[in-house]
């Protein structure tokens, strides 16, 4: 093994994760994308909001990000018990109020991922054993039931935003 | 060619080690510049009743360098100042908000007065340095540095603006000035160049620089720079005295034949200085000063208009006069006794 080898080999494992990823493994296919809200004034003089791909973008801690997750049944067969999980990154709080699935259940997790549950039944223990309702900066996982089979071709879209930290 | 490939590849494990340990969650200036956010999503579901493997789809952007310093002046009104003496010093603190280590360029630019008065002179020899030394207050000699060389996120340092105040400033004059810290470039000793923001709306490959600072008194906001006042006011010296009188002959009381002592003591206060200073004090009517009672901090006087630096019924018919010189809020509390009779 050459030298060069070895850098090329480490600039893969540098630039794997900056790849978008449409996946299709199975028959399901997933897309992920990230993207901040631009203001912008259009030819009229509009103001206009419009969404732009994150990564070609300028985003600083304080900026809101809206992670989306494109769902699609691409086999012949219905699709049943359909979840999505999102984690929250490390880097990132989640907005609260902001999770949106049309047909979805949408619970949330503040123990990476072990519990899932309503807003409103979240609870956080401290040392002393007092418990209170976590806040929305606390979850660390989203996650999402599709509540009836999806049925073949059949798609559809989650999405939540979350503040830079 | 082993050898290489062995020590490139300790290199890199090295780096991922030292990225996981100096990873920090929540810090106020946030998540540090050139840092890859990952948004992951997996999906589960079953065909035919039966689970199939978990999907999984991942989008990432990486976080832009935020140039956001931040101006304060810790002085909460105005420095007061005396006429005349030289480097006088106003406070600031310099923030760095972003995200990035950064340099900041200083200058001192003339500014309105942040405390509500009218700025109406200048000072001289007007000068920007940065604590250097630790020790609170500007030393000179020891706090030399001119601009801010390699402030890390979240970290504040101080800076003084130095003036001289011109001699024959009047009371309640005020020099207003703003402190401005302009971002350049970090990552080396010595002042680095001065930061750019990056142009247009989308991002270049890497990381952007992004202005996120807000307006000063001397600079706009998103100009990579910010600003804040402080003011000197010049203030006079207020002298005061106190008088008190006591019967010091037999039975002390103030009765006819009984001599009372007077004691003067006269202090001044305020930072600016009291010239020639002199206390006249009427002798009481229906009373007959001592002859050789008259002392200024414990030092006999004599009663001529001489040398020394009273005397009575001299300089001023009927009364006691004390020369004291120039005095400060620094000077001593200088005391005058004399005694009378009473006819």
């Amino acid at each position: 093994m050459t030298t060069k080898t070895v850098v090329s080999m480490v600039l893969v494992v540098l630039l794997l994760p900056m790849t978008a990823a449409a996946q299709k493994k199975g028959s399901i296919e997933l897309r992920s994308i990230s993207e901040v809200e631009v203001a912008t004034t259009n030819a009229k003089g509009e103001k206009e909001v419009k969404r732009v791909d994150a990564a070609a973008s300028k985003v600083i801690p304080g900026d809101v990000v809206i992670f989306t997750t494109q769902y699609a049944n691409v086999d012949k067969k219905p699709a049943e018990n359909v979840v999505i999980i999102n984690p929250v990154s490390e880097h990132v709080v989640y907005v609260e109020n902001s999770a949106e699935g049309p047909g979805m259940k949408i619970e949330f997790s503040v123990d990476q991922g072990k519990r899932y549950a309503a807003p409103d039944k979240l609870v956080k223990t401290d040392a002393k054993g007092v418990s209170r309702r976590a806040a929305a900066r606390e979850y660390t996982h989203i996650r999402w039931t599709l509540g009836k089979p999806l049925a073949p071709g059949g798609k559809g879209s989650v999405s939540f935003r979350a503040r830079v930290k | 060619m082993k050898r290489t490939t062995r020590y490139i590849l300790t290199a890199f494990i090295a780096l991922v080690i030292l990225a996981a340990i100096t990873e920090r969650p929540a810090r106020a200036a946030g998540t540090p510049a050139g840092v890859t956010i990952s948004g992951q999503a997996t999906a589960t579901y079953d065909y035919d009743a039966s689970p199939q493997p978990p999907i999984t789809a991942v989008t990432s952007f990486v976080v832009d360098r935020k140039i956001d310093p931040i101006v304060t002046t810790t002085n909460n009104s105005y420095v007061s100042v005396a006429p005349g003496p030289a480097s006088q010093a106003l406070t600031f603190r310099v923030t760095n908000n972003g995200n990035a280590t950064q340099d900041y360029s200083l200058a001192a630019a003339n500014a309105a007065d942040p405390f509500g008065g009218a700025d109406n002179f200048d000072g001289a020899n007007v000068r920007v340095f940065v604590e250097t030394n630790g020790t609170p207050g500007y030393q000179a000699g020891a706090d030399t540095a001119t601009f801010i060389d390699e402030l890390v996120s979240d970290a504040a340092t101080t800076v003084y603006i130095m003036a001289d105040i011109p001699a024959g400033q009047a009371t309640d004059d005020i020099a207003a000035y703003a402190l401005l810290a302009t971002a350049h470039d970090g990552g080396a000793a010595g002042l680095g160049a001065l930061t750019a923001a990056t142009a247009g709306a989308n991002s270049q490959l890497g990381v952007d620089m992004v202005f996120a600072d807000a307006a000063g008194p001397a600079d706009g906001a998103r100009d990579g720079a910010h600003s804040a006042a402080s003011a000197y006011r010049v203030a006079g010296a207020a002298v005061t005295l106190l008088k008190s009188a006591v019967a010091i002959s037999a039975g002390n009381q103030p009765v006819t034949g009984a001599t009372i002592r007077y004691t003067i003591a006269v202090t001044v206060s305020g930072a600016g200085t009291a010239a020639g200073v002199v206390i006249s004090d009427p002798i009481p009517v229906n009373t007959t000063f001592v002859a050789g009672t008259l002392t200024l901090n414990n030092g006999l006087l004599t009663d001529a208009a001489d040398t020394d630096a009273g005397d009575v019924n001299g300089t001023t018919a009927g009364a006691v006069t004390v020369r004291l010189g120039d005095l400060n809020s620094a000077s001593p509390v200088q005391t005058i006794t004399f005694e009378v009779n009473i006819n």
